[in-house]
């Protein structure tokens, strides 16, 4: 009997540790804040002739989006509509540079109860990763956090509506 | 052994699984789950389920009948361990319950009975998994000494079954809210897979191959003799039976087709070394469905799992001198190993019963004690009359000691002679005992 119970607890602590060491828990505060890496050439695009004229709309909360530069708007911070899931908002924000979605941060994300905090938790770095560099609103989306995913998108797509992507 | 080394890896692997298990759960922790009291709650709560959903899953791998296990530990020390386990995977399951509605309703600032009725409304398959819940604590009280001693064997078995739907419905709440697999699909993968690979065991191992089998050998009810007060005896004619490899000492799970009884089955060993197209068991009306066994009609189609149970001649480690013992009705597995010890085994068989009437199977003991050059000793009488001790047994055996001891009969009997080996020192790979076979109620 003492025998099997250490054959058991030795089981359990290598199987702890072998995962644990391929994979290590996240345990500092979730970034809701995502930066693609810097690109390695400064956009010599003839896409965006303007770059440096066009005003940075910092709209956080209410959508200050520059509507008049739409044609060639192709930079600055454009906040996403909230969109509302049965959980709670989703607000996302986005930096565009040259026509790219370079950084991504969430505003809002849904604090219904405890459990749709911890799952937004989760689900915010991996919903940041898609976002950036997409050239499309419909992203993958973390499964399991289905109305995380889906409000996300909207608000994503508002956002890109915005800076005309 | 190599049975040993057997029960050593499946050891290490179900400690390995239940290492993964807890990982997925570590491996997952953010900074929220430490912000305060009520998250380390529920941080808490989500561990207990993991701890009792593996629990559960090994409990049910562990009357899998899956071939190799069963050969290596025996069935009967299998069911003992699942008894044991089982009620800690119910303690955990239940305090997961517990503490995940304090966990919810405190951060939440709500009244528990408010967030439970927030969780079973709203969560996907929340609902399900409270019905599983409520299943699983019934099929645990039932299993209770206290509650198992007032019911019978067929409402005990009845109620059990509904671990499995209890289980069952439990399962896509984990997977759709539990927060270790919603970002992690190696975790959800892992675990999908350790459910998947139970249902298959059960499937394949307690539903189809037994079935198969059965069809297979064809087997029918022969007849039903008489063998003394409330004792009969059961002969059920097949095909190619020896294929089945039974042996005796072995037992097998019986179900007749009848309308009453075609969906229990219960557990009784052989009587008899099988022949190629004859299986015999011996039975006492005790339960419901044993008392029915009486009414039996020759032709009725039986289904068997089995063979089961490792209390078998061949397992005997020294094996010149046996000592065989039988309380009762479980003097029945006795009789079947008796004949399957290589001739030159010196066999003495002790056959313990209260009175004259029980004896069963008298003559045909009789007859083989000599063919075989066996002893029979018949201790009829009280247990003041044969205390089965040490210095008693020696005074009919006096190379006890020195001998490979088989007991089947009532727990009082067999742990008294348990307490008698040890003090004449023979040493525990040389004692088998048949709990299961002799399961009386």
């Amino acid at each position: 009997m003492f025998r099997k119970i250490a054959i058991l607890a030795t089981g359990t602590v290598g199987g702890v540790f072998a995962v644990v060491a391929y994979h290590p828990p996240q345990l500092h505060p979730v970034n809701t804040i995502g930066v693609a890496a810097a690109p390695n050439s400064t956009p010599t695009n003839t896409a965006s002739p303007t770059p440096t004229t066009s005003k940075t709309a910092t709209g956080s909360g209410t959508p200050v989006a520059p509507a008049p530069a739409a044609p060639t708007g192709k930079s600055g911070t454009f906040s996403g509509n909230t969109a509302n899931t049965q959980w709670g908002p989703v607000q996302v924000q986005i930096t565009v540079t040259a026509g790219k979605i370079t950084k991504v941060v969430a505003l809002k994300l849904p604090n219904g109860d405890q459990r749709t905090r911890s799952i937004a938790q989760q689900s915010a770095p991996f919903l940041i990763q898609q976002t950036l560099g997409t050239t499309t609103a419909n992203v993958v989306g973390v499964s399991g956090a289905s109305y995380t995913s889906d409000g996300w998108r909207r608000s994503l797509a508002s956002a890109m509506a915005k800076a005309s992507l | 052994m190599k049975k040993r080394q057997v029960v050593d890896q499946v050891s290490l692997i179900t400690g390995i699984g239940m290492g993964f298990t807890l990982a997925i759960q570590i491996i997952s922790l953010t900074a929220t789950d430490f912000s305060g009291v009520y998250s380390i709650i529920t941080l808490i709560s989500r561990f207990c389920a993991l701890i009792g959903s593996y629990l559960a899953i090994i409990g049910l791998l562990m009357i899998a009948r899956i071939p190799w296990i069963e050969q290596a530990a025996g069935h009967d020390r299998l069911v003992t361990w699942h008894r044991k386990s089982a009620p800690y995977a119910l303690y955990f399951i239940s305090l997961h319950v517990f503490l995940v509605v304090l966990g919810y309703a405190g951060s939440d600032r709500n009244v528990i009975g408010k967030t439970l009725w927030t969780m079973i409304t709203t969560y996907p398959w929340m609902l399900p998994a409270t019905v599983g819940f409520l299943l699983l604590i019934m099929a645990g009280v039932s299993s209770y000494r206290e509650f198992r001693s007032r019911i019978t064997y067929e409402s005990w078995w009845l109620l059990h079954l509904y671990t499995y739907l209890g289980i069952s419905l439990s399962f896509m709440h984990q997977i759709l809210t539990g927060a270790m697999f919603i970002t992690n699909q190696l975790a959800r993968y892992y675990w999908i897979g350790l459910y998947l690979f139970v249902a298959f065991s059960i499937l394949t191992w307690r539903i189809l191959i037994p079935f198969v089998r059965s069809l297979r050998h064809q087997l029918k009810v022969e007849k039903v003799v008489a063998e003394g007060p409330g004792i009969i005896s059961i002969y059920v004619r097949g095909r190619n039976i020896l294929k089945l490899n039974a042996t005796g000492g072995q037992f097998f799970s019986w179900r007749f087709i009848t309308k009453q009884d075609w969906y229990q089955s219960h557990p009784y060993s052989l009587s008899a070394p099988p022949t190629n197209s004859l299986l015999r068991i011996t039975v006492k009306g005790l339960g419901d469905h044993s008392k029915a066994l009486v009414n039996l009609k020759p032709g009725v189609r039986v289904l068997v799992e089995g063979p089961y149970g490792i209390f078998t001649s061949n397992n005997a480690k020294y094996g010149r001198h046996v000592v065989l013992i039988g309380g009762g009705v479980g003097i029945t597995p006795l009789r079947a190993i008796m004949e399957e010890f290589p001739n030159n085994t010196q066999i003495d068989l002790l056959y313990r019963v209260s009175s004259e009437t029980e004896l069963v199977l008298k003559e045909e003991l009789d007859y083989l004690a000599d063919q075989i050059g066996a002893r029979v000793h018949y201790l009829v009488g009280s247990r003041k009359e044969h205390p089965m001790s040490a210095a008693y047994i020696e005074s009919l055996v006096p190379q006890f000691s020195d001998a490979e001891v088989y007991i089947c009969g009532p727990a009082p009997l067999v742990a008294a002679v348990k307490k008698a080996a040890a003090e004449a020192g023979i040493p525990k790979d040389r004692f088998h005992d048949e709990a299961f076979a002799f399961h009386g109620d």
